[in-house]
C-alpha cells in the first residue's frame, strides 16, 4: 500500500514535496510523497536545509541525467518553512494523542 | 585471517573468562536462552530478541514496509511467537522504522517504546497513526526508563536524554539499550553517534558489553578506538546493506576493530546474524 498523506497545499504538480530524513557522510536521504527515496550530496541542497526540512523539488531533478547536468541544482530546490512547521505540528499532535492514551 | 575463518564456519563460542567485571547480573533462568537476531534488512537495522522465558522484543524494522512480511514476520513465525511484547523505535529515521509500519499492520504488538521525537516524515506519521489507532501501550523512553521485559534479563536504557530528543538530530536521540543475561551482555545503540556516546560516558554509564551492535551501520561518526575501549566488546555486529551510498561500514571503523582485535561480523556479508546466550557463553550463527 502506498505511503501517502494528503497535502492540499501542494502548489504545483511540477514541484515534488520531499522531507530530508537523514544526512550522513554528506549524503542526504530525501523521502518524497510518492514513496521515492533519493540520496543526494548535500551540496545540491539549499544551505538552510537540514534533517527534518520539507523541500520542494522540480520533478526534473529526479531524473538523474537532468540533475547530473545541473550540478548547481540547489537554486531550483527550495526549503518550505511553512510546510516544515505544519508537518512537525501534525507529528506533535499525534504524539500528544499517543501519550495521553 | 583465522578470525574470519572462524566466523565463516558460522559457529563461534566466546568463552567469557575474565568477564566477571560485569557485576550484579540477574540470575540465569533455567527456562532457556536469550536469542538476539540481527536481521538482514539491507541498509538499515532490525533486531529481534527472544528472552529466556519466551518474551519478544523487536528493535527497529528496516527501511521498507515490505521487510515486515519478507523478513521480520517469518522470523517471528519460526520462533513460534504469538505477539511482540515490546516494539522499540530507536529513532524516527526511515531505515529503522518503515518495517515497523508493516509489522504493526500484520502482527500483534503489546507495547511500544519510543522517545516521542518530532520528525516530519510521512512514514513516521504512519507509524504513529498505527500506534495510536491500535491503542498500543506507549512507553516514553529516556535514559533510565523502565521497559517491562522478561525479568530473567536486565534491560537498561542508557540513552537518550531530553537534550537529544528535543533537537532535530535524530541519530543522537536513539534509544540505547543494554541487555544483560547472566555473564553476557549486549549493547544495542541504534544510530547513536559520538555526542550521545560521550553523554553516556560522562554520566558514568556502564557501557561494557560482550556484543556491540555498532552505531549507525558502522559509521565513523559513531565508532572509534576510544568508544571501543570503553565498551570492550568481544564481538561487533555491523548491520549495513551491500553497496550502500554512505560507504557503511566506514574503513576507519573496520581499521579500529582490527587494531583492537575485536571480532566483527556484517549482515551485508553474512545475512541475518543470530547470537544465542545461555548466560555464560555466546554462540553465533549466520545465514550465510
Amino acid at each position: 500500500m502506498p505511503d501517502r498523506t494528503t497535502h492540499p497545499e501542494e502548489p504545483s504538480a511540477a514541484l515534488l514535496r520531499g522531507v530530508i530524513d537523514q544526512i550522513d557522510s554528506n549524503i542526504a536521504t530525501i523521502l518524497f510523497d510518492d514513496d521515492r527515496r533519493v540520496e543526494w550530496p548535500i551540496s545540491r541542497l539549499p544551505a538552510n536545509a537540514k534533517v527534518g526540512t520539507v523541500i520542494r523539488v522540480p520533478a526534473s531533478a529526479l531524473t538523474s541525467a537532468a540533475f547530473a547536468a545541473d550540478d548547481a541544482g540547489a537554486p531550483s530546490i527550495k526549503v518550505d518553512d511553512a510546510d516544515t512547521e505544519a508537518s512537525k505540528q501534525r507529528v506533535r499532535n499525534l504524539l500528544d494523542d499517543i501519550f495521553k492514551q | 585471517m583465522t578470525r574470519r575463518l572462524i566466523l565463516l564456519a558460522l559457529t563461534l563460542s566466546l568463552l567469557l573468562a575474565g568477564c566477571d567485571n560485569l557485576g550484579g547480573q540477574p540470575p540465569v533462568s533455567a527456562a532457556g536462552n536469550l536469542t538476539v537476531a540481527f536481521l538482514d534488512v539491507g541498509q538499515g537495522d532490525a533486531t529481534l530478541i527472544q528472552s529466556p522465558n519466551g518474551q519478544i522484543m523487536l528493535i527497529d524494522g528496516g527501511r521498507s514496509i515490505d521487510l515486515a512480511s519478507q523478513v521480520i514476520i517469518p522470523q517471528l513465525m519460526e520462533w513460534g511467537a504469538q505477539q511482540i511484547d515490546v516494539m522499540v523505535v530507536t529513532h524516527p529515521d526511515a531505515d529503522h522504522i518503515a518495517g515497523l509500519v508493516g509489522v504493526l499492520e500484520q502482527f500483534p504488538v503489546k507495547s511500544v517504546a519510543l522517545t516521542g521525537q518530532v520528525h516530519p516524515t510521512q512514514i513516521y506519521e504512519r507509524l504513529l497513526i498505527g500506534v495510536r489507532d491500535k491503542g498500543i501501550n506507549p512507553i516514553r523512553t529516556r535514559t533510565g526508563a523502565t521497559i517491562p521485559f522478561d525479568s530473567a534479563v536486565r534491560l537498561e536504557v542508557l540513552s537518550p536524554d531530553d537534550q537529544f530528543v528535543d533537537s532535530d538530530d535524530t541519530n543522537d536521540a536513539s534509544i540505547v539499550i543494554k541487555l544483560t543475561y547472566g555473564q553476557t551482555s549486549f549493547l544495542l545503540t541504534g544510530d547513536a553517534e559520538f555526542p550521545a556516546n560521550q553523554a553516556m560516558l560522562r554520566r558514568g554509564a556502564d557501557v561494557r558489553a560482550n556484543v556491540l551492535k555498532l552505531g549507525h551501520h558502522g559509521s565513523s561518526t559513531s565508532t572509534d578506538e576510544n568508544w571501543l575501549r570503553a565498551v570492550q566488546p568481544q564481538l561487533g555486529i555491523i548491520s549495513a546493506g551491500a553497496g550502500n551510498a554512505f560507504g557503511h561500514p566506514h574503513r576507519e571503523v573496520i581499521d579500529a576493530l582490527d587494531r583492537l582485535g575485536v571480532q566483527y561480523i556484517r549482515t551485508d556479508e553474512h545475512g541475518t546474524i543470530t547470537v544465542i546466550s545461555d548466560g555464560a557463553q555466546l554462540r553465533v550463527t549466520s545465514a550465510r
